[in-house]
């Protein structure tokens, strides 16, 4: 028992390169910073985070009341207010600039601005998840500004950090994805319903990007979408097996893993296939669905799949390349 | 003793997530099921409240939760968000926001920014809480900066879904009607 317990905590435990969470926290940035600028760009801020009547915010006035609102009030100025507090530190947690500070009132900000509108996204509900633990991860050691600043004053972040923000990030996402699998009573989802579901939300007159119908010759299409999609989010929980076995071991000098099974999943690039599948249906929703962020959100997760070294000799190839 | 404490939080962060996760079926779908799977189904939701109680700031005050209901429910009965105002003079209905239609947007960038529609757009369970307000706000804002009508009103157009991709029809009747007049602005 002793020596399970020591396992957990030594997993737990592990250190890499800083560059996947790096690039999750600039494309995590970007996404957040881009939907509130667009909440301005809308004129929606008084309106979504103002109490009724002067707004649609009722969250803002169900007991226990919001901090913000008891402190403040919920008025369109505390409205204001959050929204720019938000806007500050979603710049700065993109840069990567007094990232600990900005990353924790961004998580503040969100986590009020979701109490304030209960009825949010999933995705919302997401980065309000996602924001504490990279908050407390080291995702600006680099490609940031507090990188550079420690560069400059010799006193530069160590080469590994602690890996867990991204293991744990990793089974977010993947609990996201299987619960939503399982989740889904309606039989359109599957075959008894004919994999109509995909159809059936580009017929939504809420949602659908293009006029119902416009898709009626590529019906065939859109049922392969919802069995592609039903199969993707089934089967998430088996990326942390294709994750397992497939990760660089070459590079950090370890043995590969899994015997036949991990050579064939390695051969077979079946992490990539997956990852490929879920970055082609979030695109597939942004072409053809208004789902807001949810689509670019979902990706900008992404990197954390990916081990820091892949991405590090990736970027190495990149730049060999170009020089070449 | 830091690597311990940090490892012990994060299993118990994970087993809370799978207990808030933990999927609990309709009852009605486990009728014909044993006794026992039925008692089960039927004393999960209270043994997940008993057990997540403790740590109900996470749910309440932070907003999260970890059961995601993505499309779970697709097809059928869809609505279709109609904002009209009436005149003064005439007493005529104008369409001035239809969902998904260009010629009928006003406030469309308003109107359609996910945020937004978030509110007004129905959910599996009906109307959002959200929706009243919503409709209180837009009626206000639209009387407010057109003297020429004297009533507003938001009503969700009723639309089947039609099978194999040919679209969605109208039904011809509406749902979740609100009326305001100008005694918003008050």
């Amino acid at each position: 028992m002793i020596r399970v317990l020591e396992r957990w905590v030594a997993f737990w435990d592990r250190r890499e390169a800083p560059a996947s969470l790096a690039l999750t926290r600039i494309l995590v940035g970007s996404v957040l910073l881009t939907d509130l600028l667009q909440a301005k760009y809308a004129g929606a801020v008084e309106l979504l985070w103002s109490a009724p009547p002067l707004g649609m915010a009722w969250g803002a006035s169900r007991e226990p009341l919001p901090l913000a609102a008891r402190w403040l009030g919920a008025t369109p100025q505390t409205a204001e207010l959050l929204w720019g507090l938000a806007v500050v530190c979603a710049a700065l947690f993109l840069f990567g600039a007094f990232y600990r500070v900005a990353a924790v009132l961004l998580a503040i900000a969100l986590g009020q601005i979701g109490r304030f509108e209960p009825d949010a996204d999933a995705i919302d509900q997401l980065f309000r998840i996602a924001l504490p633990l990279l908050a407390l991860s080291e995702a600006n050691a680099t490609f940031s500004v507090d990188a550079r600043l420690r560069k400059k004053l010799d006193k530069p972040y160590p080469a590994l950090v602690q890996a867990w923000p991204r293991y744990l990030l990793i089974l977010q996402l993947l609990w996201m994805y299987f619960s939503a699998a399982h989740n889904r009573g309606d039989s359109a989802w599957y075959p008894r319903g004919g994999f109509a579901a995909v159809s059936n939300v580009m017929s939504d007159p809420h949602f659908a990007r293009f006029a119902p119908g416009t898709f009626r010759g590529a019906y065939r299409l859109t049922q392969l979408g919802t069995a592609a999609t039903m199969l993707f989010e089934g089967s998430a929980p088996l990326m942390l097996l294709w994750l397992w076995l497939d990760w660089p071991a070459q590079a950090l000098g370890h043995a590969e893993r899994g015997g036949k099974l991990g050579a064939l999943v390695r051969r077979l690039h079946v992490r990539w296939l997956w990852l490929g599948l879920g970055a082609t249906l979030h695109l597939g929703i942004a072409v053809t669905m208004q789902l807001g962020i949810f689509p670019f959100g979902m990706l900008a997760l992404y990197p954390i799949f990916v081990h820091p070294d892949e991405l590090l000799h990736a970027r190495e190839s990149l730049i060999k390349r170009y020089c070449s | 003793m830091w690597r311990w404490a940090r490892a012990l939080l994060i299993a118990l962060v994970i087993i809370l997530g799978l207990i808030s996760g933990f999927p609990t079926p309709n009852v009605q779908r486990v009728a014909r099921a044993p006794a026992a799977i039925r008692w089960l189904v039927e004393h999960m939701p209270q043994a997940q409240s008993a057990l997540l109680a403790p740590f109900r700031f996470a749910t309440e005050d932070c907003q999260i939760g970890q059961r995601w209901t993505l499309f779970s429910t697709t097809g059928g009965i869809r609505y279709r968000l109609e904002i009209e105002a009436r005149s003064r003079r005439s007493k005529r209905w104008t369409l001035l926001y239809r969902a998904q239609d260009p010629e009928h947007a006003f406030m469309a960038r308003l109107l359609d920014y996910r945020r937004v529609r978030n509110g007004w757009n129905p959910s599996r369970h009906g109307i959002k809480q959200s929706y009243d307000p919503f409709a209180f706000w837009i009626s206000r804002t639209i009387l407010a900066s057109e003297p020429r009508f004297d009533r507003v009103r938001l009503r969700m157009a009723r639309v089947q879904t039609l099978e194999h991709g040919e679209g969605a029809s109208e039904l011809g009747d509406f749902a979740y009607e609100i009326q305001h007049g100008r005694e918003v602005l008050r």
